[in-house]
């Protein structure tokens, strides 16, 4: 009897190959068209689910929304994702009086119990889902969950936790967020500064003028931008106590930053003096600050400082004095004729360029 | 007669919550999702009474379909508002130039988006 063996072993090698090619092809194909039709198929089930969602829940939202209490059916367990997915994309939406409302609603469907059972879950989305709707649920009752979600070695969970604790514990995540930004200068403030912003304004002046008192000069750098999300008066005034004070170079040059942004015209005297600090850096950023709150008082400064030896702060002080609302471009270019060092005629003429483009 | 608004959103969520509201306030809203096809309903149907517009959309953004209505006889002096984020600065600096007449801010307050909404149609009327 003839066996499999003997008869492949009739066929030439090269067939062989070709055959076994062939079947390898066919396999992966069929493969591929398996995990597509899978794919497609959970796809399918998705937008079902989430048309449902939209259809039952988002016209009741919107009544909420609009201050009446209509029924909330309470959510199978699979609208439950779709459902906290609705429910915090109309949240950002709208503003406080209507989140109000939006609240009132999560209540009457127990949304901050479907959300605690998806804070355990390995679904990273729905998880980081479930820890922002804690958060804009101001549910008390997590503070613990969301101060240990802050040390995930996860950047994404971290982030959303501390943002999560600034409703229900506003003082906690404060802390965190200012002892986190001392522990690692490195990492960039814009995410937190974001979030100090939505933090009761009073209450973040207050805590961050504590956190000011007690942090060392030259660590101060990394807490000062979170004046620019404080009270404007008391950041003002903060700077305008302790500018002519400080030593250290980063601060300086960070606190003339901020003061960019919170202070008033009469801080113009104030920053003067720093357009002849030894250290480049300072003397750009109090060319930056006289650009925003310049008179004409800081009309010949600026024009000195066109000659200065660093690139850098020629070009902001020629932007600065583009920017000087108190004078006329017609004024500027009869000064930049009168320059004798070529450099500093160049950097204004170049800045005052710029501005008619713009 | 209801008075008809011109709602141009891409986020589906927005749009529907502002044709909610228009549509709670007795306004008939015709809206898209898109810039291309606002532009396309303003340069072949009588004007609105009064247009909403995002500011980012897809395929023509706010800007372009501000200049449209500008271009056109018909829609040309109906009061436009637009729909910008809360750090919007200069690019409502850029729509008052085009001839925007307000805006609302996201996240937005529904009272106060159908009070300016109400103002221009009163005006207008």
């Amino acid at each position: 009897m003839t066996t499999i063996s003997q008869i492949i072993s009739l066929i030439p090698a090269y067939l062989r190959f070709a055959i076994f090619i062939g079947m390898l092809i066919v396999a992966v194909s069929l493969t591929v068209l398996l995990i597509a039709l899978q794919l497609q198929k959970k796809r399918s089930r998705h937008q079902k689910l989430h048309k449902k969602t939209i259809k039952i829940y988002r016209p009741l939202l919107f009544q909420w929304l609009s201050g009446e209490t209509p029924e909330l059916p309470k959510p199978t367990a699979d609208l439950e994702p779709y459902l906290l997915e609705l429910w915090n994309d109309l949240y950002e939406k709208v503003e406080e009086t209507e989140r109000l409302r939006l609240r009132e609603a999560a209540k009457k469907i127990k949304l901050n119990e479907i959300a605690h059972r998806y804070l355990d879950g390995k679904k990273l989305e729905l998880k980081i889902l479930a820890i922002i709707t804690l958060g804009a649920l101001k549910d008390k009752s997590t503070v613990k969950e969301m101060l240990e979600l802050c040390n995930s070695d996860r950047p994404l969970v971290r982030l959303q936790a501390i943002r999560a604790l600034l409703g229900p514990a506003p003082k906690k995540a404060l802390k965190y967020i200012f002892d986190d930004v001392l522990k690692n200068p490195e990492r960039p403030v814009n995410y937190y500064l974001k979030y100090c912003r939505e933090v009761d304004r009073k209450l973040l002046t207050d805590y961050l003028l504590k956190r000011l008192k007690q942090t060392p000069e030259e660590k101060l750098a990394q807490l000062l931008p979170f004046l620019e999300a404080a009270d404007n008066t008391a950041g003002a005034d903060y700077l305008r106590q302790h500018l002519q004070t400080w030593q250290n170079e980063e601060t300086l040059a960070r606190g003339l930053r901020v003061l960019r942004r919170v202070g008033r015209p009469q801080d113009e005297e104030i920053v003067l003096e720093f357009l002849s600090h030894p250290t480049y850096f300072v003397r750009i950023q109090a060319a930056r600050v006289l650009g925003e709150l310049g008179s004409r008082q800081s009309l010949d400064a600026l024009l000195e400082t066109l000659g200065d030896g660093d690139w850098w702060v020629r070009t902001r002080a020629a932007e600065a004095l583009a920017n000087l609302p108190a004078v006329s471009m017609e004024e500027l270019e009869n000064r930049a004729e009168t320059l004798n060092d070529k450099f500093a005629r160049d950097a204004l003429y170049k800045a005052l360029e710029l501005k008619v483009k713009k | 007669m209801e008075t008809t608004v011109l709602l141009v959103e891409d986020d589906n969520n927005m749009r529907m919550l502002l044709e909610h509201l228009l549509k709670r306030n007795d306004m008939q809203v015709i809206s898209f999702e898109d810039g291309q096809s606002a532009v396309e309903y303003i340069q072949t149907n009588p004007p609105a009474e009064l247009a909403l517009l995002d500011l980012y959309l897809p395929f023509k953004n706010g800007f372009e379909i501000l200049k449209e209505l500008k271009k056109s006889e018909s829609w040309e002096n109906i009061p436009t508002v637009m729909i910008t984020a809360s750090d919007a600065g200069d690019d409502m600096e850029k729509a008052f130039r085009l001839g925007a007449d307000d805006y609302i801010e996201k996240p937005i307050d529904t009272r106060k988006t159908i009070a300016r909404i109400n103002k221009f149609l009163k005006t207008n009327s």
